[in-house]
């Protein structure tokens, strides 16, 4: 019976411990992943072409503006300047420039078999030789470059240092157009990088392996001495092994053609054929590109995207003007929030008898605390957008939430009041002060670590606040131009970011910052409390 | 004191009086703007066609339809669900803080549960759609954006509420009860769920109930996981569509009859969170009742 008893106690109280570890786990997990992910980016990319990069393209430079950010361009990228698909470096670079594409006169015969094109785009402008091309790069945020490698070298150092070479990434794993042909509703779809290994290595013996059709694989080696070859090699070929591979499954064939012109002809000309092509060679006609796809990771939440400004609806550019606003908002708020909070406390403790007034004013905060922000974002739209003609702006959206953070302060400060003690008072009044001086002199400044501490957790709540401000304070992440201007607020611009599907890095770098905010606010809080503990025993 | 003096601090006093008179006049401004905007639809609309019925398609050229019935059993079924997970583990971490908790883990946890209670919605939101819709679709199947992803995150967001709400009754039940309780020769446990618990009921309750109305007034983050189809919710994997989610969604465009028919959708949830609130004060003087006896 008693043992009974103990194995139930012990279950119970087994329950109890792991709901407490349950919440701060819960917590630290949706702390943690929200600023991981607000840090650190990490995702799956698919591109056409490896991520080997090289600084020369087949004896030419391609060279930008230093202010351009890229660091690596892909083929692909590179084409679709080229060809008039990227008219701003927006899509390719994250950066607000249209883009300028430039040739020098040595490159231009041959800028179309360079980029495997079969017309080069009305964009491009031929200003000279390579001189007069890095002039024109290093005189347009945009511009950029293709130039003979050989007489970019011979150039005057002082305009090489005013623009700048980027690697670009031009090798594709190229394959007969057998590999890509549906056969059996199975076609091969985008392959992790690491295959590319596994091929040369001699590990896939069939496409079926790669989730392609049932076609044995035939790797093409380059030639030795070739800059093909040598990644090939990296990869991870290696003669001896990959013959003995061959030998042993019966259907992988490896074939090491002498030059590069055969190469291209066993690949185009081979069922089942895989190779590294230079990607202007992947046409899709005679050898198939197959995309890549990788784990990109880095740096997500940077200093520059808190000083920026947001452009194109949040897609580049930063923050700053977001968090700015976000700031006028909780300053408003705070002007509109603090006096008629603190005086409603003031008259509940100091002057009210308790009765029927009191409980009705009780109430009514009680109420308004637990009113949803959705009617409160309903009312400020119907009374101060609509009823008050000031239009879906800042003061609409301040005096919205003033109303929903006005029951935290009442209750904050009422606390915060009652707890001076009486005989402060008694003695203001003893000498002679009158109520109101009182009130304003001893009371208020004895109370003020409390209210200063309740003001500043309802600047949280007014801070994560979205339902409320989205039909009264708008969208604008432009910097507010005043009262009745329409204002993006952080926690908006997060919820914008995600229902938008702009990124979910940048509405995880956004949300990051406006949990920082938190933190620092609960952080200020806890600091007055203890202050204040530290003060009255002091 | 001169007369000017006095003058001014009548004054005062009214102004303080004034500001102490905004929230309930708050209270009063908000429910008749919100049923003027509403009411007019019940004109056009008979009441059980609006509550009654599952047919919403404010857009049909002729014969729109507007039941609420799926949001109302929508936002209902989200908050129990909620509840049943918030419940137990809420309940069990306020015991735990009123009564178990060490010197050091205890602040700590307090700590964790403040801050818990101050991330916002949009952040709650965030972190559903990356995790917990992902998780639902991986393991109990459906396209993740469903009741039980709402339900997850709200859990999570009405915790807060009921932990605080039952430490702070579980602390504040008489001490002789427990040494009572104690001297009797009861456990520490037998004495938590026999005398301190029941002791703490009301207060306890009023917390749940408190955490049902944030719950049911939640719009942010179950608008994000919650897939915001305006069906019947078919079940715990479905896509569900809250009352708050019906207000908010068409907002934007909604004119006509059809913005009235989001407004009376607000007026549905506004009863609901006024009754819930009578409630409150209703328990609450039982509370004080109890306490006193």
């Amino acid at each position: 019976m008693k043992r009974k008893i103990r194995a139930g106690e012990r279950v119970s109280v087994g329950f109890v411990w792991l709901s407490a570890a349950f919440t701060i786990a819960t917590l630290f997990l949706i702390l943690g992943y929200i600023l991981w992910n607000g840090f650190f980016y990490s995702n799956n990319v698919e591109y056409s072409v490896t991520s080997d990069a090289t600084r020369e393209l087949d004896g030419t430079l391609v060279i930008v503006n230093p202010r351009n950010p890229i660091r690596e361009l892909p083929f692909d990228a590179l084409r679709g300047l080229y060809s008039d698909e990227f008219s701003s470096w927006k899509k390719p670079a994250g950066f607000d420039a249209d883009s300028y594409p430039y040739v020098d006169d040595a490159t231009s015969p041959r800028l179309a078999g360079l980029l495997g094109l079969e017309a080069q785009g009305e964009l491009v402008e031929f200003p000279g030789d390579a001189a007069a091309a890095a002039e024109s790069v290093a005189g347009n945020d945009g511009g950029i470059a293709i130039v003979d490698a050989k007489a970019f070298g011979a150039l005057d150092p002082a305009l090489i240092e005013r623009v700048r070479v980027v690697p670009t990434r031009s090798v594709a794993l190229g394959v007969n157009p057998s590999v890509v042909e549906i056969r059996d509703n199975r076609r091969i779809g985008t392959v992790h990088e690491t295959a590319i290994g596994d091929l040369y290595a001699g590990k896939i013996s069939n496409w079926k392996e790669l989730d392609g059709s049932d076609l044995p694989v035939t790797v093409i080696v380059p030639p030795p001495g070739s800059a093909l070859r040598s990644l090939a090699d990296r990869a991870g070929f290696d003669h001896d092994r990959a013959n003995g591979h061959a030998n042993q499954s019966g259907s992988l064939k490896f074939i090491e053609p002498a030059t590069m012109d055969e190469y291209y002809l066993s690949l185009a000309g081979t069922r089942g054929a895989v190779g590294l092509v230079e990607a202007s060679r992947a046409n899709g006609i005679d050898i198939a590109p197959v995309k890549l796809s990788r784990r990109e990771t880095g740096r997500n939440l940077t200093l520059s995207f808190l000083l920026e400004a947001p452009k194109d609806s949040g897609k580049i550019g930063g923050i700053s003007t977001i968090i700015l606003n976000t700031f006028a908002m909780i300053l408003l708020t705070l002007i509109f929030s603090i006096p008629p909070g603190l005086f409603a406390a003031i008259y509940l403790v100091e002057y009210a008898r308790e009765g029927r007034l009191v409980r009705l004013i009780r109430l009514g905060t009680e109420t308004l605390a637990g009113i949803p922000s959705i009617i409160f974002g309903l009312f400020g739209m119907l009374v101060f957008v609509q009823g008050l003609g000031w239009g879906i702006s800042l003061l609409s959206g301040s005096l919205t939430v003033t109303l929903m953070i006005l029951p935290t302060i009442v209750r904050t400060a009422e606390e915060a009041l009652k707890a001076v003690p009486g005989s402060l008072q008694e003695g203001s009044l003893a000498l002679g002060a009158t109520k109101v001086q009182t009130v304003f002199r001893v009371v208020l400044p004895a109370a003020f670590p409390a209210i200063a501490s309740g003001v500043i957790l309802a600047i949280g709540r007014a801070l994560g606040e979205t339902a409320a401000l989205i039909y009264t304070m708008g969208s604008n992440y432009n910097l507010t131009g005043g009262l009745f201007d329409s204002t993006r607020t952080l926690a908006v611009h997060v919820y914008l970011i995600i229902a938008e599907g702009i990124s979910s890095d940048r509405a995880f770098a956004s949300g990051a910052v406006l949990v920082f905010f938190i933190l620092a606010i609960n952080g200020t809080a806890r600091f007055v409390i203890n202050r204040m503990g530290r003060m009255a025993r002091g | 004191m001169t007369k000017v003096r006095r003058f001014m601090e009548a004054g005062l006093e009214r102004t303080f009086l004034a500001c102490a008179l905004l929230s309930i006049a708050s209270v009063a401004l908000m429910t008749v703007f919100i049923f003027r905007q509403g009411l007019p639809l019940f004109a056009k609309v008979s009441l059980p066609d609006f509550l009654l019925s599952t047919d919403w398609f404010p857009s049909r050229d002729p014969n729109p339809g507007y039941g609420i019935l799926s949001f109302i059993v929508g936002s209902v079924f989200v908050t129990v669900m909620s509840l049943a997970i918030s419940v137990p583990v809420g309940i069990s971490t306020g015991i735990f803080l009123a009564e178990m908790a060490g010197r050091r883990f205890g602040p700590f946890l307090r700590a964790a549960v403040e801050l818990l209670a101050g991330i916002p919605s949009v952040i709650y939101g965030l972190f559903g759609i990356a995790v917990i819709v992902p998780l639902v679709r991986m393991i109990p199947g459906g396209n993740g954006y469903s009741a039980l992803s709402s339900s997850i995150v709200l859990a999570i967001m009405v915790l807060p509420t009921i932990i605080n709400m039952t430490e702070v009754s579980v602390r504040s039940v008489p001490n002789e009860l427990r040494e009572g309780s104690l001297a009797l020769g009861a456990t520490r446990w037998q004495t938590i769920s026999g005398v301190l618990v029941p002791a703490a009921r009301s207060g306890i309750v009023t917390g749940v109930v408190l955490g049902m109305g944030r719950a049911l007034g939640e719009t942010m983050a179950v608008l994000l996981v919650g897939g915001n189809a305006p069906i019947m919710p078919a079940g715990p994997l479905s896509m569900v569509r809250t009352l708050t989610m019906n207000v908010i969604t068409d907002m934007a465009y909604a004119e006509g009859t059809h913005l009235t028919a989001l407004f009376a959708t607000a007026i549905v949830l506004f009863v609901f969170i006024l009754a819930l609130n009578v409630f409150i004060q209703v328990a609450l003087k039982r509370a004080v009742k109890e306490s006193t006896r």
